[in-house]
């Protein structure tokens, strides 16, 4: 063989970044695949969503890449490229795009809440994006809950709650408070239950409380609610009641009627998160 | 002399209504709107079954609270008529 075409191959591999492996997760519905170059940044991935790994995809994925080039990552969607920047920077990418792809895909009624778990049903925190979910949602962990979603209370037709457990997304000044062991990065942390030594919930769960959050202030208070206040919450709070919206109405109701509605006044997620398990996380 | 009908007031048919610890929640199908209706308004959705007029109601509310029915008949005309006016009540004649 001739010794410069043995040099020709050699450097097309080495320009030719290579898939190192792919990771396969159904993330309530969407099928994602993710490649990376490295082995590495696919053992992140796979830590972050490995409540939604699966052997293989029953459907057409949406395919993420990660590419590394001199030392900045590179995420593309279906090839086509996204954006780039640090490890840390990618990965909060990858997980607003595979959020975004999930709740679009979901088809239970997905409203925007925390869930955790007390040790027999879920107890959800519906509230606006940046009202504190996860950082209420990392406290509660903290406090002894098991983790059901910091992002989206998906509810089954039957009335019951799929479990969501996506990476938890801690801005700094989260991180600090209820992780601050953890050396914050710059923009946005993802993080995962063991990250606060809480289990992740699996299967179908009974939806016990249903609490409103008022940042109010001290003393931290939990007191019970009407539930037509939750009703009205649930649906304002929802990601796609349009899609089917008499039944979304019959689920909100459906879960107001289930569950025990409250209202928790607090100032620091930590004291929350307590009060919260000592109350309800029976 | 014959009486004057009474128009009575009746809950649109396709509205989806919930009772939940006494209060109504009403869901309208064809405005795809949610209604969520606090206790005395939940009292006054509980008499829209047709067998009424809003007179009626205003008396029947008023017995039922003990009070003057010149103290809420205001208030419950204006919800009748705020109802009729998105499609969840009609007035029928009797």
């Amino acid at each position: 063989m001739c010794g410069s075409n043995q040099i020709d191959l050699v450097r097309r591999v080495t320009e030719t970044p290579l898939i190192a492996a792919s990771g396969f997760f159904d993330v309530i519905g969407a099928s994602i695949s993710v490649e990376a170059d490295s082995t590495a940044t696919l053992e992140v991935v796979n830590r972050l969503w490995q409540p939604f790994a699966v052997i293989e995809l029953a459907r057409d994925p949406i395919i993420f890449s990660i590419r590394e080039q001199s030392g900045r990552f590179y995420l593309s969607r279906d090839r086509g490229p996204v954006s780039h920047g640090d490890i840390d920077f990618v990965l909060a990418e990858l997980s607003g795009q595979i959020n975004r792809a999930a709740i679009d895909q979901c088809q239970e009624f997905a409203i925007h809440s925390g869930v955790v778990k007390g040790s027999t049903s879920a107890i959800a925190f519906p509230a606006e994006s940046g009202q504190g979910k996860s950082t209420l949602a990392t406290a509660c962990l903290r406090a002894g809950f098991g983790y059901v979603s910091d992002e989206a209370l998906c509810i089954e037709d039957a009335g019951t709650i799929r479990p969501y457990p996506k990476p938890l997304a801690l801005d700094r000044h989260s991180l600090e408070l209820v992780l601050p062991e953890r050396t914050p990065t710059g923009g946005e942390t993802l993080l995962t239950a063991a990250d606060f030594a809480a289990g992740v919930v699996v299967g179908s769960q009974t939806l016990g409380h249903l609490v409103v959050l008022d940042r109010s202030g001290e003393p931290p208070e939990l007191e019970p609610l009407g539930a037509g206040a939750a009703v009205e919450r649930l649906l304002r709070l929802s990601f796609n009641h349009y899609r089917r919206p008499e039944a979304a109405y019959r689920l909100a109701v459906a879960a107001a009627r289930t569950a025990d509605v409250w209202r928790l006044r607090y100032h620091d997620p930590l004291v929350a998160g307590r009060l919260l398990f000592e109350r309800l996380g029976e | 002399m014959r009486a004057r009908p009474t128009p009575k007031v009746v809950a649109n048919g396709r509205v989806v209504a919930s009772e939940i610890d006494g209060e109504f929640s009403l869901y309208d199908p064809r405005s795809e709107d949610v209604h969520i209706l606090n206790h005395t308004a939940s009292d006054i959705w509980g008499l829209m079954d047709g067998s009424y007029s809003v007179a009626e109601v205003v008396g029947l509310l008023a017995r039922a609270y003990g009070t003057d029915p010149a103290s809420i008949r205001a208030d419950v005309e204006r919800t009748v008529d705020a109802w009729v006016e998105v499609g969840l009540v009609r007035v029928e004649p009797d």
